[in-house]
Order: structure tokens, then C-alpha cells, then sequence
């Protein structure tokens, strides 16, 4: 994770929040600076300041005093007209020493004409350090002529700024509004492309690709996300290792089975070719009996060992299913045709049955005919004495009867065991159900299929 | 008829041997698929083991499958899986399980030499009937005459030939025959075949060369 704190979410999120937090105190100054710095300066330039700074009004304004102190009234008169039209915001006025106001000129606040003593002090202590500036200067010595009062607004002394219009201090709202805005929009977006990632994510993870299983995830930044993503790829990587393993031992366990049963299977021939070798040397009708009745099992131990592994695949679920539309009829037909020959040669009469009209099941053929090999070798191989099979179709019904001595037998019944074992497995595999009722009089074995459909009015 | 023969199995292949040779073929029996003859033009079936030495049964199948599609191929083997049997049924013209009884391997073979015509009988003799394979002439015993049938007619009574024996359902025959999906409820086969009958057998009503297996099909036995 070295050097790649810088990609780290957390990080981002945390240089947010500072940004959040000194957003307004950091930025304020600067913001400022920004709105009321052109304007200062433009009017620095345009127009000079006119009347400078507090101290300096007041050193003019004592120096002239003291400089009027041996002069005629009314060139004092004449002088405080020439200071007034030099500062001319300014209001001046001059209250002479019995407290007559003798001179005023554009003076904004309220004075009386007299000037008492307690007034004169009122007024000192009132406009000490407030709005407007006020100067006081006594004239003459001792002030015996009175004092020269000079009142100057204070914007026009304060700071360039005070001097400033009001619309900047509306532009300034803006420019602190634009910021906020922008930092909202900003964490706005931060937290949108997380999210918008996170989605991503889910919608990758939910979709499955053709083995059932998500495909990996491109990844996207160097950040927590980016890990998530790492990780999920990795667990869709160790999920088709373990279904390719399951694949593979699945293949091993059916090559196994397959090759046992060759094995199985192959020595069962060379039996059966010697025994063809000595047939023609038994002559005597027991030896020929023995001879058939050894060929006979040869046929069902085969028979048997098919069922057997059938059964291990069926009961591991690795016998493969491939489901269809099977039409019943034409299934039944080509399946019993191939048995035909098999029962005519037992003298078994066969009696087939089958619908009008197309009869659709979702099954998987090859499990039918399985079923039906099943069926068909069990009325062979234990019901031939009856001489009669019946198929018949209907519509949600398969039905296989036979005239046999039924399934009670012992000696019959383990043969026919796993055969019906394999029909059990597949019948409800697939969704089907069955039935078997059997008597000494016969057996009838029901599959009954609750989805099937005939179709009706399919030939117009 | 010469029977291409591929088995492993020292016994077995001696016993098959000697079963097809009893039955009036030429066995040609190798051990396994690596030394076969080049040209295998002049068999007229192949019959395969699966789990051979070197190259397995599948491949080689394949291969002459390949090579020459009108030669009938038989898998004979020990596995009997549906896997297996999917696979050889892929290019195989019939798959047969071990153990096995030879009459039935010998039922398979001629089936198979008559699908793909290959019968040494130029003339077959069906009841009355005198069939002549090359001309495709059928004559009326009886009458010395020749029967004429229409081209459906036809078709469908040499589809019975080449599947003598064989039950044919009614989808098998119509598919055969009009090369395209039969639907359950058609009737137009029927009435080919009533038509037929009435060409052929000596009395319609009761046939006897196009026999009526019911509820499957019909068969034709020779």
C-alpha cells in the first residue's frame, strides 16, 4: 500500500472534510482581496487621497489654530471658508469664547447657536472617537478665542475600502457563494463516481456469464474500489478453479465407471464365445439347457452391470440430462420397434396404443427409452409367460402391462429390482411420477407426467 | 462381402472370425487401426472395437467415416455408456455392446449392407413377388407380369427393401420416403400404402408382404 496513500480514498474523503472546514475562514482574505483589490486600486490611481489620514487632519487642524491665534476675526472667518472648500466634505464651525457659534459652514450634525459650558463638554466627550471625526483646536492662547471645530465622515479617513461602493460587498456574497457552491458540487462528484463505481460493481457481480458464474471486473483506479474489484476477480477466478476441478473429477469418475465396465464386460464375451465353442459339441438336451441357461446369465449379469453403474451416475446426478419437447408417440413407436422382434421371438404379443394427436413432454428422450428398455427387459425376462404386452399412451399417462406372474416372486424380483430402481431415479428426476401394480395376474407400471400437453387441432 | 474387423482381444476376435465366416463374409481382422490397408474400397462394412491399441476405435471410425460415407460402420464394444454411445452413434451407422450374441452381430451387418444397398441378391423373393435390384423391376410371379408403381409408390416399397426385416414406424417410413418431418395424424402415408397393397398383395384386405404392426408401423419380411 506504499506510495499509494495519494490514490486512497480515505484520503480524499479526509481532504474534503479539511476543505470543508477551511472553506470559509481560508478563503475568505483571498476572496476579499480578489473583489475589493482591483477596485482600491484603480481609484488609488484615478483620484489621490484628498484629505489623508486622521493624524494628519488633526496636525493641520491644530497648526492652523495656533497659526489664526493672532488673527482678526474675520480673516479667521476668511481662513476656515478656504479649509472648508479645501476639505470640502468637511464641516467646519467656530464657537467663539462666549459660546457663540460665529462661524459654520456645511456642518451635518445638530449644534446649537450657544454653546454653554456643560454643552462644550457634552460635546467633547460625545464626539471623542465617533462618527463624524471630530477635531477640536482652541484658538489663541489659552483658547480665549474660542475653538475651531472640524467634523470629517470617517469613511473618508478610514482605509481605501470604506471608501468603497456597496456593490462590492454584494459581489463579495457572490464570490463566497460561487466558492460554497463549488465545494458542494465538488464533494457532489466525489461521492457520485464512488458511487457510480460501487453500481457497477454490483451489476458485474449480479450478471452471469455463460458457466453461471460473474466475469471479472476491469479495474478501475488504484484506490479501496480498485482492491474490491481485485478481490472480486480473484474470487471469480477461484470459483472456475473449483468448477473446472469438479469438471475434471466428474470426467475422472465417469471414465472410471466406464472403464470398469469394460472391464467388466469384456470377459463376459470371451465367455460367451467359448461357450459358443462347446455348443456344438453338447449334444444331450441337459448340457444344452445348462449351455443356455449359462448364456442367459451372461445377459444379465451384462444387464446388470449397466444397471448398477447407471445407478451410480443417477444417484451422483453425473448421468447426463438433456431435456427437450419429446412427442411421446413417435418416442413410443421407434422404441417398441426396436423391442418388437425381441417379444415376437418370446411369443410375446405385443399391444400398442397411442394418441390421435401429437402428446409433448419435457423430458429427456435418451431417459425415456432407458426407462422403457428397463420396462420392456423386466416383462422379458420375468412376465414372458404371460405372451402379452401392452404399451399405451395417453395423454399424462405411459403405461406398461404385462401378463407375467407379477413382482412378489423373489427369484424375479432382485433382478428387477435395480432395473426399477434406475426407472424410480430417472421417473422423479425428471419431474414424473409412477406407479406399479402388481398381482399374480400381471403388472402394470403407470409414469404419469402432470405437465404434459396434447396438442389439439395442430393438423388443420 | 468382404468385413472390415478391428478388435483387440485375442478370443473374441478369433471367435468373430470364425462367426463371420460361417455366415459367408470375408473377415479382414486386425489387432489394431495403425496397420489397415490404404485403400478400403473393397469392404463392404467395417466393424470397430472402441478401446484398441494406439488409435482408439472412435478415431478410426471417423477417419473412414470420413473417407468413405457409404461404408456402414459397427461399433462393438465393451463401453456402454450413453456417453459412448452418443459419440459413436455420431459417425457409427449402428453401436453394439459386449457381450454380445454373434446372431444378432450378424443381423446388424446385414441390415446395415442392405441400408446402404450392398447385397450380394440381385433378385429377391418376396411371396409371389420376383424383385430385380439392378432394373428395379418387380414381376408378379404368377402372371409373369410386370408391376408398375407410381413414383411414391415406389419409393416407399424400396424403402421397405433397403429396411428388410426392420419395423418401420410411421414417422421413419414418411420421413424416409418425403424427406420431411412427419406431424402427428397424417393420413397421406396410409393411403400410399393402401394403394400399394392393392398393387402388390394378392388380396389387399389381408396383406401379407406389407405386414401391419399395430400401433408401431409396418414391416416387410423377406
Amino acid at each position: 500500500m506504499k506510495g499509494k496513500w495519494r490514490q486512497s480514498l480515505q484520503i480524499k474523503y479526509l481532504l474534503l472534510i479539511v476543505i470543508a472546514l477551511l472553506v470559509f475562514p481560508a478563503t475568505l482574505p483571498f476572496v476579499s482581496a480578489l473583489v475589493y483589490a482591483p477596485p482600491i486600486m484603480m481609484q488609488k490611481i484615478n483620484e489621490p487621497e484628498p484629505y489623508g489620514s486622521y493624524s494628519t487632519i488633526e496636525d493641520t487642524w491644530h497648526e492652523e489654530a495656533e497659526a489664526l491665534s493672532g488673527e482678526q476675526d474675520a480673516d479667521i472667518i476668511e481662513r476656515l471658508g478656504a479649509l472648508q472648500e479645501k476639505w470640502p466634505d468637511s464641516g467646519v464651525f467656530w464657537v467663539g469664547e462666549e459660546g457663540k457659534v460665529i462661524y459654520r459652514e456645511n456642518v451635518q450634525t445638530d449644534i446649537p447657536e450657544q454653546w454653554s459650558q456643560a454643552y462644550t463638554v457634552q460635546f467633547m466627550k460625545k464626539s471623542y472617537d465617533s462618527d463624524p471625526f471630530t477635531v477640536v483646536a482652541p484658538i489663541g492662547e489659552d483658547g480665549n478665542r474660542g475653538s475651531m471645530v472640524v467634523q470629517l465622515d470617517r469613511d473618508l479617513l478610514g482605509p481605501p475600502i470604506t471608501r468603497l461602493d456597496r456593490s462590492y460587498d454584494f459581489l463579495l456574497v457572490i464570490a463566497i457563494a460561487i466558492l460554497a457552491i463549488g465545494f458542494i458540487v465538488l464533494s457532489w462528484f466525489f461521492f457520485r463516481k464512488v458511487h457510480g463505481r460501487l453500481k457497477q460493481l454490483s451489476v458485474a457481480m449480479a450478471e452471469r456469464g455463460p458457466h453461471g458464474l460473474p466475469a471479472p471486473v476491469k479495474r478501475t483506479a488504484d484506490d479501496e474500489i480498485g482492491e474490491l474489484e481485485m478481490s472480486f476477480n480473484q474470487m471469480v477466478k477461484e470459483l472456475e478453479e473449483s468448477r473446472e476441478r469438479e469438471k475434471q473429477e466428474e470426467s475422472i469418475r465417469r471414465e472410471w465407471i466406464a472403464s470398469l465396465s469394460h472391464d467388466l464386460r469384456t470377459p463376459l464375451t470371451t465367455i460367451r464365445a467359448s461357450l459358443t465353442e462347446v455348443t456344438d459339441e453338447v449334444k444331450s438336451e441337459k448340457g444344452t439347457r445348462a449351455l443356455r441357461s449359462v448364456n442367459d446369465k451372461i445377459d444379465s449379469l451384462s444387464h446388470l452391470i449397466d444397471n448398477l453403474l447407471s445407478v451410480t451416475l443417477l444417484t451422483s446426478h453425473k448421468y447426463p440430462y438433456e431435456e427437450k419437447q419429446v412427442e411421446m408417440n413417435r418416442l413410443l413407436r421407434h422404441n417398441v420397434a426396436h423391442w418388437y422382434a425381441m417379444f415376437e421371438q418370446k411369443d410375446i404379443e405385443v399391444e400398442v396404443t397411442t394418441t390421435e394427436g401429437p402428446v409433448l413432454w419435457s423430458v429427456d428422450p435418451k431417459w425415456i427409452e432407458r426407462i422403457l428398455d428397463n420396462l420392456f427387459q423386466n416383462v422379458i425376462r420375468h412376465a414372458a409367460d404371460g405372451g402379452y404386452v401392452g404399451i399405451h399412451l395417453e395423454e399424462g399417462k405411459l403405461v406398461v402391462e404385462d401378463l407375467g406372474p407379477g413382482m412378489s416372486r423373489d427369484s424375479h424380483s432382485k433382478g428387477a429390482g435395480v432395473g426399477l430402481t434406475i426407472v424410480d431415479l430417472m421417473v422423479s428426476y425428471m419431474g414424473l411420477g409412477w406407479k406399479a401394480d402388481s398381482s399374480p395376474q400381471g403388472t402394470k407400471i403407470t409414469i404419469e407426467n402432470p405437465d404434459s400437453e396434447q396438442v389439439i387441432g395442430r393438423l388443420a | 462381402m468382404d468385413v472390415l474387423y478391428v478388435e483387440d482381444d485375442q478370443e473374441i476376435g478369433t471367435w468373430v472370425e470364425k462367426k463371420l465366416k460361417q455366415a459367408g463374409y470375408q473377415p479382414h481382422w486386425f489387432i489394431s487401426g495403425q496397420n489397415l490397408p490404404d485403400d478400403l474400397e473393397g469392404f463392404d462394412a467395417v466393424v470397430l472395437d472402441v478401446m484398441l491399441p494406439g488409435l482408439d476405435g472412435f478415431s478410426l471410425g471417423r477417419r473412414i467415416k470420413r473417407q468413405y460415407p457409404n461404408l456402414p460402420i459397427i461399433m462393438l464394444s465393451a463401453r456402454t455408456s450413453i456417453d459412448d454411445k452418443l459419440e459413436g452413434l455420431e459417425f457409427a451407422d449402428d453401436y453394439m455392446t459386449k457381450p454380445f450374441h454373434p446372431e444378432e452381430l450378424l443381423k446388424r451387418i446385414e441390415i446395415q449392407l442392405r441400408k446402404y444397398e450392398r447385397t450380394p441378391e440381385e433378385t429377391i423373393l418376396l411371396h409371389h413377388l420376383r424383385i430385380q435390384k439392378s432394373c428395379q423391376v418387380i414381376t408378379d410371379e404368377r402372371t409373369s407380369e410386370e408391376i408398375i408403381l407410381t413414383g411414391k409408390q415406389f419409393y416407399i416399397f424400396h424403402y421397405f427393401l433397403r429396411h428388410l426385416n426392420q419395423i418401420l414406424t410411421k414417422e421413419q417410413l414418411y420421413e424416409g420416403v418425403w424427406d420431411e418431418p412427419y406431424r402427428e395424424g397424417d393420413k397421406a402415408l396410409m393411403v400410399h400404402i393402401r394403394h400399394l397393397r392393392e398393387k402388390i398383395e394378392q388380396d389387399p384386405s389381408r396383406p401379407q408382404i406389407i405386414e401391419t404392426i399395430r400401433g408401431i408401423g409396418y414391416r416387410v419380411r423377406a
